[in-house]
């Protein structure tokens, strides 16, 4: 009957709870435990320790003495997924009490999808047009043409008129985001 | 169809606030924990690693520890079950050996002392009587007795040597084990015939056993053996000794205390000495006296009257037995050292120490003595005294200064039973703004010259803020320094209110008789009395003792006044104490206490104040009569006692009687108007669940998902009974089971407004009911899993009465909502928040027994919860239904330090609506503050002022950059 942990001082720490501590095992030094004399029924055998989650078994025992081990299942108490017997229960995982702090880091900003999403064509509009002007000087007749089209219908977005849509707008999405983290 | 239900589902659970963790740099901000273990009962210096560095002590809440010398805390900490299982019978420590053996004789378990972790355990059958014994003999033998057997077991792996059976078991009551030379003896008592004296020899062989006459056996006569082997019975009929020598004596040898030269009286014990050969006893005739008594073949001789001791030890050193001896005078104990052989005082040890009154009687002292470098001897030492209370002496430095001691525990501080947080008084410039306000008669001229002079005042303290602030950093930061260092010094700042009202002095009143009062922000004593003669009410197992607020802070300039009720130890009489829970000075009453000269039944407090803003607590006495403490609250009763009723449940007989109050002749009487019999042949009342008084309900109802209103039946009076009882199974298979009835009953009319049973359930049960809910848990013996219960209570969509709640008038019976759920870990207790308006949603804290506070939202405990949600419930906010309540490691509050055995969690409002400031108690108390609808009220201390001023900054740039920007090249459009 063993349990497993990392570090040595858990060891102190740990308590093993037969039916939420009607019943307790007390670890020996090698992470060993055994819990005496106790009558036929069904237990939970659980363990307490303040740093890991730990896995949990239900342990059986037949009025012959018969022992079986097993998964616990509160929803249906005939589930019979077995667990091998002495148990060797395992630590979950590293239990977490704590939120993370949200800190406000540039490239947290910059990965946003939002702004993903605003910058990207920004930069297409800008960039690729230049791109292509380099490449052919008759293409990049055609494309003046085209831009003057686009300049006359003013449908490039005023650079203004950009910032000053960005920035409420990274404004409003940082509440969203953080009701998403909790 | 299915899927789209399940992305509804998960949509409303991530917009339910499941919960709200604490981040990791929080740790220790406003919680504190605080680590007990409980009266002591059995105390050694540790003597196996480092030894002098460590004292060990088992207790009688079942915990071994381990404590540091130094400073106090807990090296380690062994919390045993909490049932007769894991009462310790006797713990054994010598060189590397610390056993114990626990639940009457069935484990005897050997710990590390370094470590606590175990290295061996031994079941054994255990022993009817309850009573068991261990010794160790030699270096190769633990002998253990229980009623019929007695075991050799091998220290060093538990196994089992030999085991021998005990002659006449059935009749004999086998009480003690001593071991002499090579031979084991065992004693055994027959009531009112004789003494039976086992012999059995190392190797587990019986050499003999015989009988020694002794007709004046009886249930009060206390034996012990002493070293040198001598027994020593003492007799309270005629107050005399009985001495028998286990070796070789065939008769007893009475003496008579008189004849020592001894006053007898009611109290007397005997005290054995382990540490010395010699066959030496202290016996104990009154708290301050003692005697230290020498058994020799010829009976007992008086070796050194003590009168005026109240705790004394022998402890030898290098062949010199040395007798220490504790007087208490007032502010101080005197000790003083006698060497044994010669009765002389070593007067290079005498020492006095300061010691305080609130611990009562020094009960018991441990020393260890041990040779300084110089050769000089040198001792520190532990008392234990009446409060339950630890204290740790070192040796004063100089000689003739007094000894200091270096720490104490408070363990009474681990029999919590009542707990009340009071409001600080507000300061002194705050409190003069008040007192304009509170007097009529002033003109307006004097009016006008107060309010100058307190604001004068006012400016003054604000620049010396201020100038302190400039000055202070460094100073401040020295101060912490010299805080950490002394560890619990308690010149902290003087007790004012906060901004928020969030620091506030907690009143715990304990089992032990102790009342403290403990400020909320570090946990630190500000004051204790210490009442020797108060005990608990208790019944079933159940103590009680009342802790009342009669006036709090906010009636400036009276001052705050609370009352403990309890019980008289001697007679069971009342007894009262009320103090100003700010100072601890006592009020209208004297400060031992005062003893009424009756019973207490049943005790209230009344409805309305005094102009003093008092409010009197109504007692009850056998006679059904009526008292008001204090006297001066007689007349408030005069004008309504018309509105006085009281309910009395009685576990014994199963009634539940409702009385209200009637004059009679100048007195008040209560008169029963209803009674509910709940047949105690069936089952017994557990648990009588009434609200908080003057519980602040925020809204009177629940908007549903189609804008109607549903109403909550909000009854002040109504009361949860909860009782359990067996049922016999009347199928083929049979057996027996458990049952639990719940009932809401109308404690004014006696009117049962619900009930409601559950088969196959067993307690315990905890109940939580506030507002217009009840929930409780049990244990399901059918799927053997814990279940939670919720039951709402609403009057339906039209209210009754919107002003006002009247039991006499009450609706038609209201609309009750159930549902249960499976709570996956085992809980112990658990309560609900409060907060000052209601307003905030409610938290349910479960007290888990793996060590956690849980904190979840009162929204997953709801009976409206729909199996299959619609668009409607969608609307009306309600989750989804899920049997099992979900657990996560960010919603336990209490982070990783663990808390053992917890027996209550009290709840309090904070100034701040958002915030309700929680105290757990058991064998570990623990302080926090939980937010149950996140801080609403307040601006997050992690609020990003300069990110926020950034934007703002940074916008108001680009908006005359753009401006500028957008000029241009208007202009330049123009110019096209």
């Amino acid at each position: 009957t063993l349990t497993d942990a990392r570090n040595s001082d858990w060891l102190g720490v740990t308590r093993v709870l037969v039916d939420g501590g009607d019943y307790i095992g007390y670890l020996r030094s090698d992470g060993s435990f055994v819990v005496n004399e106790l009558p036929s029924g069904s237990y939970v055998v659980e363990i307490s320790n303040p740093n890991y989650i730990f896995e949990s078994a239900r342990v059986d025992i037949s009025r012959k003495g018969m022992v079986r081990a097993r998964r616990v299942n509160y929803l249906q108490f005939s589930d019979k997924t077995s667990m091998s017997y002495p148990l060797d229960l395992k630590d979950r995982q590293k239990a977490k009490y704590f939120q993370t702090r949200e800190q406000w880091r540039i490239t947290d900003f910059l990965m946003n999808p939002m702004v993903l999403t605003m910058v990207l064509p920004l930069l297409l509009i800008m960039v690729l047009p230049k791109l292509m002007n380099a490449a052919d000087p008759e293409a990049q007749k055609e494309m003046q043409s085209q831009m003057k089209a686009f300049n006359d219908k003013s449908t490039v977005p005023d650079i203004s008129e950009m910032l000053a849509s960005w920035f409420p707008s990274t404004d409003t999405k940082k509440p969203k985001h953080k009701a998403k983290k909790k | 169809m299915m899927t789209g239900n399940i992305l509804l589902l998960l949509g409303v659970l991530q917009t339910l606030p499941i919960s709200q963790a604490l981040y990791e740099d929080q740790i220790g901000k406003f919680d504190w924990h605080q680590q007990y273990v409980g009266k002591i009962t059995d105390m050694f210096w540790d003597q196996s690693f480092n030894a002098g560095k460590r004292v060990l002590v088992s207790s009688e809440r079942h915990v071994l520890a381990s404590v540091h010398s130094h400073n106090g805390s807990l090296a380690w900490r062994k919390v045993l079950e909490d049932g007769p299982r894991g009462r310790i019978d006797k713990t054994l420590h010598s060189g590397n050996l610390l056993v114990t053996l626990t639940g009457g004789g069935r484990f005897v378990r050997k710990w590390n002392a370094g470590s606590g972790l175990a290295d061996w355990e031994v079941s054994l059958p255990g022993s009817k009587s309850g009573r068991a014994d261990l010794v160790q003999c030699g270096r190769d033998l633990l002998a253990v007795m229980i009623q019929d057997a007695v075991y050799g077991l091998d220290p060093r792996s538990g196994r089992q040597k030999w085991s021998v059976a005990l002659p006449q078991s059935n009749q004999v009551v086998y009480t003690h084990l001593f071991t002499s030379g090579t031979n084991l003896f065992v004693i055994g008592q027959s009531l009112g015939q004789q003494v039976t004296r086992v012999t059995v020899d190392m190797e587990g062989v019986v050499r003999s056993t015989e009988s020694v006459k002794a007709p004046w056996l009886s249930e009060s006569t206390q034996c012990e053996v002493t070293n040198g082997g001598v027994l020593i019975c003492y007799r309270s009929e005629d107050q005399s000794l009985q001495t028998l020598t286990l070796t070789d004596g065939q008769v007893f040898k009475s003496t008579s205390l008189q004849i020592l030269g001894l006053e007898p009286s009611e109290e007397v014990s005997m005290e054995t000495v382990r540490k010395v050969e010699e066959p030496l006893i202290f016996l104990r005739t009154a708290k301050n006296h003692m005697a230290l008594l020498e058994l020799t073949n010829d009976g007992v001789k008086l070796k050194k009257d003590l009168p005026s001791i109240c705790a004394a030890q022998v402890v030898s050193l290098d062949d010199k037995s040395m007798l220490f001896t504790l007087e208490r005078i007032p502010g101080e104990l005197k000790m003083k050292v006698y060497d044994l052989e010669t009765g002389s005082e070593m007067a290079d040890l005498y020492q006095t120490i300061t010691y305080l009154p609130q611990h009562g009687y020094p009960q018991r002292i441990e020393v260890l003595m041990f040779k300084k470098r110089d050769l000089r001897l040198g001792c520190r030492f532990a008392i234990l005294s009446e409060d339950y209370s630890m204290q740790m002496v070192l040796k004063a430095e100089r000689d003739g200064s007094p000894g200091k001691i270096a720490w104490r525990r408070e363990e009474a501080l681990a029999y919590v039973l009542s707990v009340e947080m009071i409001d600080l008084p507000v300061s002194e410039n705050q409190a003069k703004y008040e007192d304009e306000f509170g007097s009529h008669k002033d003109d307006i001229a004097t009016m006008f010259m107060k309010r100058f002079k307190t604001q004068i005042s006012q400016l003054k303290t604000y620049i010396q803020q201020q100038l302190q602030k400039l000055q202070g950093h460094r100073h401040h930061h020295h101060d912490t320094e010299a805080m950490a260092e002394s560890g619990s010094d308690d010149d902290d700042e003087d007790l004012t209110r906060d901004e928020f009202n969030l620091n506030k002095l907690i009143v715990l009143v304990t089992g032990a008789g102790k009342v403290f009062g403990v400020r909320s922000t570090n946990g630190h004593i500000e004051w204790e009395h210490f009442f020797p003669e108060l005990a608990p009410f208790d019944g079933n197992n159940q103590q009680k003792l009342l802790l009342f607020v009669q006036r709090t802070t906010a009636h400036f300039p009276n001052p705050p006044q609370c009352t403990v009720v309890g019980k008289h130890k001697g007679t069971g009489n009342g007894f009262l104490f009320s103090f100003n829970p700010i100072s601890g000075e006592p009020v209208d009453t004297p400060p031992t206490g005062q003893v009424l000269n009756y019973r207490i039944t049943q005790t209230s407090m009344l409805g309305e104040l005094d102009d003093h803003f008092l409010r009197g607590i109504l007692l009850m006495d056998p006679d059904n009569q009526i008292h008001v403490f204090p006297g001066k609250c007689l007349s408030v009763l005069k004008k309504t006692f018309g509105s006085q009723y009281m309910f009395v449940a009685d576990r014994e007989t199963g009634f539940i009687k409702g009385y209200r109050t009637v004059p009679n002749q100048g007195k008040f009487l209560m008169e029963n108007v209803w009674t509910v019999n709940l047949q105690k042949k069936q089952q017994t009342i557990t648990q009588v669940v009434g609200k908080r008084p003057l519980e602040q309900v925020h809204s009177q109802g629940r908007v549903l998902g189609d804008r109607s209103v549903l109403y909550r039946y909000l009854n002040p009076n109504l009361v949860v009974v909860v009782t359990e009882g067996e049922f016999i199974e009347q199928s083929q298979r049979g057996g027996v089971f458990n049952t639990i009835n719940l009932y809401l009953l109308d404690s004014v009319t006696g009117h049962m407004v619900f009930h409601c049973s559950h088969k196959r359930a067993k307690g315990p049960i905890t109940v939580v009911h506030s507002e217009n809910w009840v929930v409780y848990n049990y244990f399901n013996q059918k799927s053997r899993r814990l279940e939670m219960a919720v039951l709402e209570l609403y009057e339906g969509k039209e209210q009754s009465n919107s002003t006002a709640f009247s039991s006499f008038s009450s609706p038609r019976q209201p609309l009750v909502l159930r549902q249960s759920y499976i709570m996956p870990l085992f809980i112990s207790t658990m309560a609900t928040t409060v907060t000052e308006k209601g307003i905030t949603s409610k938290q349910i804290i479960f007290a888990l027994k793996l060590g956690g506070l849980l904190a979840l939202p009162k929204a997953l405990l709801d009976p409206r919860r729909p199996l299959v949600p619609t668009q409607e419930t969608m609307e009306e906010g309600t989750i989804p239904y899920i049997p099992e309540l979900p657990v996560n490691a960010e919603a336990i509050i209490n982070y990783n330090q663990s808390l053992y055995n917890v027996q209550g969690i009290h709840t309090s409002p904070a100034g701040l609506e958002s915030t309700s400031l929680v105290l757990s108690y058991g064998l570990d108390l623990y302080f926090t503050r939980v937010q149950p609808s996140k801080m609403f009220d307040v601006l997050k201390e992690d609020f990003d002022y300069f990110f926020i001023s950034a934007v703002l900054l940074g916008m108001f740039v680009v908006t005359i950059a753009t401006q500028k920007l957008s000029a241009r090249r208007a202009l330049s459009r123009a110019w096209k």
